[in-house]
């Protein structure tokens, strides 16, 4: 055996472990949840999928997870990226300690997480009141159980993933081509513009795509933030399953949040894709 | 949740290891004559966490004491419970099923019970609380009723139609149709307003009053946070929470209806092939023992089924006696829980 | 010369903390000079050529272009041109793109702006490459094209950043030539930081040692050479042997390895080169003569260099023509002579 053959038969030694279980416990169960969501009627039926196609109610909870995903992307691109761009700049010792206070919220259980918003979002809690008193909202007002809440809570909670995201794109771009751009006549925000966030464009688009498909996917916050009155995908998933048992329907339902997440991160890759290639 | 009320009603309570109690064996002096069952064993399902402690303690422990016969306890949630039952029906692991969503029925129509050798105090549980063939028999219910706070509400609400009075505008939370008790109130509602099980439009019509205005919850976990902020002062829950709340210092009463008080029943069924149906009628006769049907009272909050129990004031008050009861067709309900659920999502559940 | 001064550094200081990276650096550039900021790693050249370009703030003095008070300027309207060590162009921009740059910055019309790109590359020969992004290119086209990007701006001064340390040394040497052809053409006033003495001796008018912070010497490459200002200079600008002179037994001057020298001052520290010594293979005596062993002998191409170990452990540098590798083998006794013209004493020390 030649040494080629031999090591690409170590390679694939050292990835089988891997690999199977990949496809016992990944591409497996999905195959089993494509063939249950087409099981109804038995043995080969579109029904479950009719009927969440052809019913608004349904897509307008589609719409609803599509928008909660957005607009928590939208906030996390927001404010992660300055935050990660400061992290990446700093020239103190202290900026990786900053990075892992970043992280906290990722320490905490979903669960706790969205109780303590609970406590912050009832009428009488902190921020609610903070709402009330600002005068913008009427005075019963209360953040529970509303889109914001669930964005506000969630973005909280992504935010970091973000950050980490962008903080490692960012610190690979050499700062001279930021002063490169000022010393040929670029302010510094013109500079952060054509040349940071020009060239951060995988970073930002990793982090918004892995934001956006937590985002629609997420549970506990959203039923616990969002309350009874938050009608999202992956809240009427696990209705279906486990209070209703129909199980085809859940499966039709998250094979649809599956294939719109896939041609989201699609397109959103190719239009990011085309831009790059305008750049050249 | 179709199945399996205690878990989505109490909140997942840790289940402590079976058989605890059953390391000792009984002392010998217990009175050889006396000891019936000795040198036996019964399995039993339990519902977990505190409950299960205090019948081993109060049942099982006395039970071997008296006849020898070892018990042990599983926890099990009852759908749990109920797809073992099937599963084990040859050849039984567990003799004595106890479940709180309604599966003795289910199991007794699927041949899977065995009447029961009626115990001393059997005769004191109201007829709609057992099975005329002896099949099975509640030990306990879970009474559901109005809360409400006492400081907040002078007048202590007695009907369902008092959730549409002025003054509690703003001031209602509900259970998402998910929860058990989300789904008794919108049938208690339909009651009250001339529907039923079977016609339920006037339950969602009455809820759809007040839905705009109300918080709709889902865990059982938020009842207290509510209560305590002071926002809401009254909701459709179980009087075991009001108890609960009551002994956290939050001023929550409960009070009975009288359309009636809906209610969840713990019940004992034997596995048809199991041999110790004369044990497990043991058992269940000393869960009915009016002292252990008090302390059940006091410390779960579970009320009493046996008529000849007498309830000091203060426990009595967050509980509906067995005549107040207010009895649903929960076969209907569960054939009925997806369509609800569907309608309640886009009807009660919105913005 | 100050009031006229292009450029004009005063006081220039930078701290880090406790850490002095500048300390009182005064320099004036004049219109069309070129000026190398020479010195090792660390010594805070690269610190001054960032606080001119207004990457870094000073801590103290001051910076004034064509007399016009700057420090406080922010960097992108400084007018200044800068090539930097990376080079540092913009990998998702052409060529062109990257040489239009800045006059994108500046509002500069389209059709003047391809035709001063236009003229830039065909002067910087990168003709053809115009489309391709910086990844496409050689080191040398990308030196070019960072070049390029920063004089088709015509700015005020040039600031040079290390622009040949990342090529080999053959495209090294013809690069510097070119670059240094470039910027007499234009009068392109130029601060050009190297730790190269060779390439700072090569193409600059003067030449700023800097050491620690400090600036130890400023002037033309050959003072620099002949008449270093402190030790420093005299081991960083080519090779030197250093004498320690003071007043012998004999009234003459001795070294402090005991060696009697002839020079024309008085106690100093002196300055000997190594091509100024004379090798000769029958002993001598009296001053500015040592013998010793001639310990290597190294062929340089145009010449030698040779090693010779004195008795007194001193080894002391010699160059010479290449015929003296003809006349000497290693091993061999030697004698090393010089006059005292060639002794150049230190001012300070």
């Amino acid at each position: 055996m030649n040494s080629s053959a031999r090591r690409s038969l170590v390679a694939a030694g050292l990835l089988a472990p891997a690999a199977l279980l990949f496809a016992l416990l990944f591409v497996w169960p999905q195959f089993r949840l494509l063939g249950l969501s087409f099981g109804n009627p038995a043995p080969f039926g579109l029904a479950s999928y009719e009927r969440f196609l052809g019913d608004s109610y349904y897509l307008g909870v589609l719409a609803n997870s599509l928008a909660l995903g957005a607009c928590v992307t939208v906030v996390c691109l927001v404010l992660g990226f300055p935050l990660a761009f400061l992290l990446a700049r700093a020239e103190t010792r202290w900026a990786g300690l900053l990075l892992l206070l970043t992280t906290f919220p990722l320490w905490v259980s979903a669960v706790v997480r969205s109780f303590a918003w609970m406590v912050l979002f009832y009428r009488g809690g902190t921020i609610s009141r903070l709402l009330q008193g600002s005068g913008l909202v009427p005075p019963d007002f209360q953040l529970l159980g509303t889109f914001s809440g669930v964005v506000i809570a969630l973005a909280q909670v992504l935010l970091p993933i973000m950050i980490l995201t962008l903080y490692a794109v960012i610190r690979g771009i050499d700062r001279d081509l930021e002063h490169a751009a000022m010393s040929l006549g670029a302010a510094p925000v013109v500079a952060l513009w054509l040349v940071t966030i020009r060239l951060a464009r995988g970073g930002i688009m990793a982090g918004s795509l892995l934001v956006f498909s937590l985002s629609v996917s997420a549970f506990a916050t959203p039923s616990m933030v969002g309350g009874a009155r938050a009608h999202f995908m992956a809240v009427t998933i696990y209705e279906q399953t486990l209070e209703l048992l129909d199980w085809p329907f859940a499966a039709a339902i998250s094979a649809i949040l599956l294939a719109i997440s896939l041609a989201v991160a699609l397109t959103y890759g190719r239009l990011l894709g085309e831009g790059r290639e305008e750049a050249r | 949740m179709r199945q399996g009320h205690v878990s989505a009603r109490f909140g997942r309570r840790t289940a402590l290891a079976a058989g605890m109690g059953a390391a000792a064996w009984p002392l010998l002096g217990g009175g050889a004559a006396a000891q019936q069952f000795r040198g036996r064993e019964i399995v039993a399902t339990a519902f977990g966490g505190p409950s299960q402690d205090l019948i081993q303690r109060m049942v099982f422990d006395k039970v071997q004491q008296q006849t020898g016969a070892r018990g042990t306890q599983t926890p099990l949630l009852s759908a749990q419970a109920f797809a073992r039952m099937r599963a084990e029906a040859q050849a039984p692991q567990i003799d004595l099923f106890m479940f709180s969503g309604g599966q003795e029925r289910a199991a007794k129509a699927d041949g899977l019970t065995q009447p029961i050798p009626p115990g001393r105090n059997f005769g004191n549980v109201p007829a709609h609380l057992k099975d005329a063939e002896g099949h099975y028999i509640a030990w306990g219910l879970v009474t559901e009723g109005i809360l409400y706070r006492t400081d907040k509400v002078a007048t202590p609400p007695r009907s369902y139609k008092d959730f549409f009075k002025p003054e509690f505008e703003g001031k209602i939370a509900f259970p998402h149709i998910t929860n058990g008790y989300g789904t008794d109130f919108l049938v208690m509602l339909a009651k009250t307003f001339g529907g039923d099980e079977r016609n339920i439009g006037p339950g969602f019509d009455a809820m759809k009053r007040i839905a705009p205005r109300a918080t709709i919850f889902r865990a059982a976990a938020e009842v207290q946070t509510l209560f305590s902020t002071g926002d809401i002062w009254i909701m459709p829950y179980d009087g075991a929470s009001a108890m609960r709340s009551s002994a956290m210092g939050i001023p929550v009463g409960y009070s009975v209806p009288e359309e009636g008080a809906p209610y969840v029943t713990l019940m004992g069924c034997v596995a048809r092939r199991s041999r110790n149906a004369d044990i497990a009628s043991a058992i269940l006769d000393g869960h009915l023992e009016p002292d252990v049907q008090t302390a059940i009272a006091q410390q779960i909050g579970w009320a009493p089924v046996n008529t000849a129990t007498q309830l000091p004031a203060d426990v009595a008050k967050f509980m509906a006696p067995t005549d107040k009861l207010a009895n649903l067709d929960r076969d209907l309900i569960n054939a009925s829980r997806p369509a609800w659920t569907e309608r309640f999502n886009r009807e009660i559940a919105t913005r | 010369m100050n009031e006229a001064a292009e450029l004009d550094l005063q006081g220039l200081v930078r701290r880090y903390g406790s850490t002095v990276a500048v300390a009182r650096m005064d320099l004036a550039v004049a219109k069309g000079e070129l000026v190398a900021l020479l010195g090792p790693s660390g010594c805070g050249k690269t610190t001054t050529l960032r606080m001119v370009a207004g990457f870094v703030d000073p801590s103290e003095g001051r910076i004034l272009l064509r007399g016009r008070d700057i420090t406080r300027v922010p960097a992108h309207k400084r007018d200044m041109g800068m090539v930097f060590q990376s080079y540092a162009l913009f990998p998702h921009l052409s060529v062109a793109d990257n040489i239009a740059f800045g006059l994108h910055r500046r509002g500069v019309a389209k059709a003047e702006v391809a035709q001063r790109v236009a003229r830039m590359v065909a002067l910087l020969k990168l003709d053809g490459l115009e489309a391709r992004l910086p990844r496409q290119l050689s080191g040398g086209q990308q030196q070019r094209v960072a070049v390029g990007r920063a004089l088709v701006i015509n700015p005020a001064v040039v600031l040079l950043d290390e622009p040949f340390s990342n090529l080999d040394a053959l495209l090294r040497e013809g690069t510097r030539i070119e670059l240094r052809r470039l910027q007499t053409e234009l009068g392109l006033t130029t601060l050009f930081v190297t730790h190269d003495q060779a390439e700072a001796m090569a193409i600059s008018d003067r030449i700023a040692v800097m050491n620690q912070g400090r600036l130890e010497q400023l002037g033309t490459p050959r003072e620099v050479y002949e008449r270093p200002a402190t030790r420093f200079v005299a081991g960083f600008i080519g090779r030197a042997n250093l004498f320690e002179a003071k007043p012998g037994a004999g009234g003459g001057l001795v070294s402090e390895d005991g060696i009697p020298l002839d020079a024309a001052g008085g106690a100093a520290t002196y300055v000997l080169r190594p091509e100024r010594v004379t090798l000769v293979a029958e002993p001598a005596d009296g001053a500015n003569a040592v013998s010793g062993t001639v310990e290597v002998l190294s062929f340089l191409g145009n010449g030698v260099q040779a090693v010779l170990r004195l008795p007194g452990g001193r080894a002391l540098l010699v160059e010479g023509a290449a015929a003296l590798a003809d006349r000497f083998r290693p091993g061999a006794a030697a004698t090393a002579r010089w006059t005292p013209a060639d002794l150049t004493a230190i001012p300070q020390v």
